[in-house]
């Protein structure tokens, strides 16, 4: 079975401003996977690349064997569904609306919804604990609400492959350790492989199989957490110095901030 | 029970009904109300065609008001239309059908062809369409090259275009002195009295094609509300979808318009106005623009010729009379 995704020496830029440069990269069908790295490391337009919303200037990405670009963009929604940092919440459509919306690539062009789709979207509203909302318009969710019901929607897409970017920035703590817990039971129950952008170290250490480290465009450490989370690493990539020591719950590291008063010179 | 918790193939249903008992309605009444009285018996009788073609009072309907309100009707439809898909498309609330540089073209062709004193129909119209035609071409042109900010520039070199040729047009105006000058204020306001008959039967069939392709992109315009982003991870090609709407549309504008003049408003207030009660659903939206906008214009069009005891005024003065204190309520019951 080919790798859910590839990257073969992947260089993107906007403009003449380099975002990615020769990034190689292998994820496997079914893992849970976590790019973490400083801001304008390139981490958003990786997830953009493999869901072929920007072009490569050399290199290529694949999903499970096919050059992203070699896909319709109806094929690829129905194989990889997005969930984006920030979604426009202006427009009262309902949240069942914006959820069938996630049938899209399935149903005709006329757009008319069946029994099925609607189950569907009923079972991805139940999965992310929204139904209750179905009929409440957009604009009069919370944040919590709102990131569960574009999860739901990616969910309606039945895809293979979800990507999510920072899904957890906006959230508590409850609701941060609740959304990862369902990403986590998603990919153990459906399979699904899981493709996530996190600033939160420490989440990414608890959940993610693999961690990519990146700086400016470049990978810095792919592994286990244990293997990208260390000291060394952390410093090279944010520049910033941070404690790495034992998670209490587990054998994943912990991370902590520094605050610079702890940071003694030598003299 | 709710509007909004109806299945939406009720929904359909509804505005199906309700908007085509409308249509129906003003249809008849545009037919049958004018300036030569009649009872509603042989108003009826002359509608069925139950009169004898002889009958004066079935010219009237059949060959006048009938043609007449038929223009109406698609110019209404055209204008809801074109307004409700540029609004989703540039994802601008105040955009009308008119702003990629539609009104600025077709007037100036218009004013060319009244100023040399051609008949409304064909030359004027044919004028003002190569007018619309090449304006809106310019635009796109223009907008060519840019990527990213691609609605923004549209938008700009559309607003530009337009007030470039609103000088031309004062200027072509400010030159003229004679009778011809009514003829083109009436024009820049919209003006319906010249309907032939040959013109809405061939309007038809151009805009019909344009209609069903519209109301096949239904669905990826409600894509496009949520951000051209979501759209594409949707599986939308937002890159053609978008170009296909903008063509089409501005094209079937350009048809109503080069007929009809400038009728403002229509596009601006009965989209929004649909919003309000239906929601954002294009699938509601585009057969209930077509069906209330058609009538919308027909029925104003009723007023602009029955209002004055003498003569009649440009219909887009009604259109703005109604249509903005009506939208202005709607909004405030809405809140």
């Amino acid at each position: 079975m080919p790798p859910a995704v590839l990257v073969k020496h992947l260089r993107v830029a906007y403009g003449r401003q380099p975002v990615l440069r020769d990034l190689s990269l292998e994820i496997p069908a079914g893992a849970f996977f976590i790019i973490i790295g400083p801001n304008s490391s390139g981490k958003t337009t990786l997830l953009r690349s493999i869901a072929g919303a920007v072009k490569p200037q050399k290199g290529q990405v694949e999903v499970w064997g096919t050059t992203v670009d070699r896909f319709s963009k109806r094929a690829l929604a129905r194989l990889v569904a997005v969930v984006p940092q920030r979604v426009p919440t202006d427009i009262p459509f309902t949240v069942q609306e914006v959820v069938l919306m996630g049938r899209s690539p399935h149903v005709g062009w006329l757009g008319l919804e069946k029994q099925e789709d609607l189950e569907l979207a009923a079972k991805a509203m139940a999965i992310t604990d929204v139904a209750h909302l179905a009929k409440r318009p957009l604009p009069q969710l919370s944040g919590g609400e709102l990131q569960r019901v574009i999860i739901a929607r990616a969910l309606c897409q039945q895809p293979r492959l979800l990507l999510l970017d920072e899904p957890t920035a906006a959230l508590d703590p409850a609701h941060q350790v609740n959304l990862m817990d369902l990403l986590g039971q998603l990919q153990n129950e459906l399979g699904l492989t899981v493709v996530m952008v996190s600033h939160d170290l420490n989440l990414a250490a608890m959940y993610g199989e693999q961690l990519l480290l990146m700086k400016e465009g470049e990978a810095v450490q792919v592994g286990r957490p244990a293997e990208v989370l260390t000291y060394e690493q952390l410093e090279r990539a944010y520049g910033c110095s941070m404690l790495v020591d034992d998670n209490p719950l587990g054998r994943v590291p912990r991370v902590t901030l520094v605050p610079k008063r702890f940071l003694m010179s030598p003299s | 029970m709710s509007w909004s918790s109806l299945p939406l193939r009720r929904r359909l249903l509804w505005v199906a009904i309700l908007g085509g008992l409308l249509l129906a309605t003003s249809l008849a009444l545009g037919m049958c109300l004018g300036s030569t009285p009649a009872n509603w018996r042989r108003n009826l009788a002359a509608l069925l065609g139950r009169s004898g073609p002889e009958d004066i009072l079935t010219t009237i309907i059949w060959r006048i008001r009938g043609p007449r309100a038929l223009l109406a009707g698609l110019v209404g439809a055209t204008l809801s239309l074109g307004g409700l898909v540029f609004q989703a498309l540039l994802r601008n609330p105040l955009a009308d059908p008119y702003i990629l540089g539609i009104s600025g073209g077709s007037a100036v062709g218009a004013i060319l062809g009244l100023l040399v004193g051609w008949a409304l129909f064909p030359g004027v119209a044919l004028l003002a369409f190569l007018g619309s035609t090449s304006t809106l071409l310019l635009v796109l042109l223009i907008t060519a090259g840019a990527s990213g900010t691609r609605k923004g520039s549209l938008l700009l070199a559309g607003v530009m275009v337009n007030a470039f040729c609103s000088a031309v047009i004062i200027f072509l105006v400010s030159i003229t002195q004679d009778a011809r000058l009514h003829n083109m204020l009436y024009w820049l306001m919209g003006d319906l009295s010249m309907a032939v008959p040959e013109q809405g039967s061939a309007l038809i069939y151009l805009l019909l094609p344009c209609f069903l392709v519209i109301l096949g992109l239904a669905r990826p315009l409600n894509l496009l509300l949520l951000g051209e982003e979501t759209a594409l991870y949707l599986g939308l090609n937002v890159a053609v979808t978008s170009r296909v709407l903008l063509i089409v549309t501005s094209l079937m504008v350009s048809l109503a318009v080069c007929q009809s003049g400038l009728v403002g408003f229509v596009g601006l207030v009965v989209p929004h106005m649909f919003r309000l009660l239906l929601g954002p659903d294009h699938r509601l939206l585009i057969p209930a623009c077509l069906l209330g906008g058609g009538s919308y214009l027909i029925l104003c069009d009723l007023v602009s010729r029955v209002l004055p005891s003498q003569g009649e005024m440009p219909v887009g003065v009604i259109t703005a009379l109604i249509g903005a204190p009506l939208f202005i309520l709607l909004l405030l019951r809405s809140r």
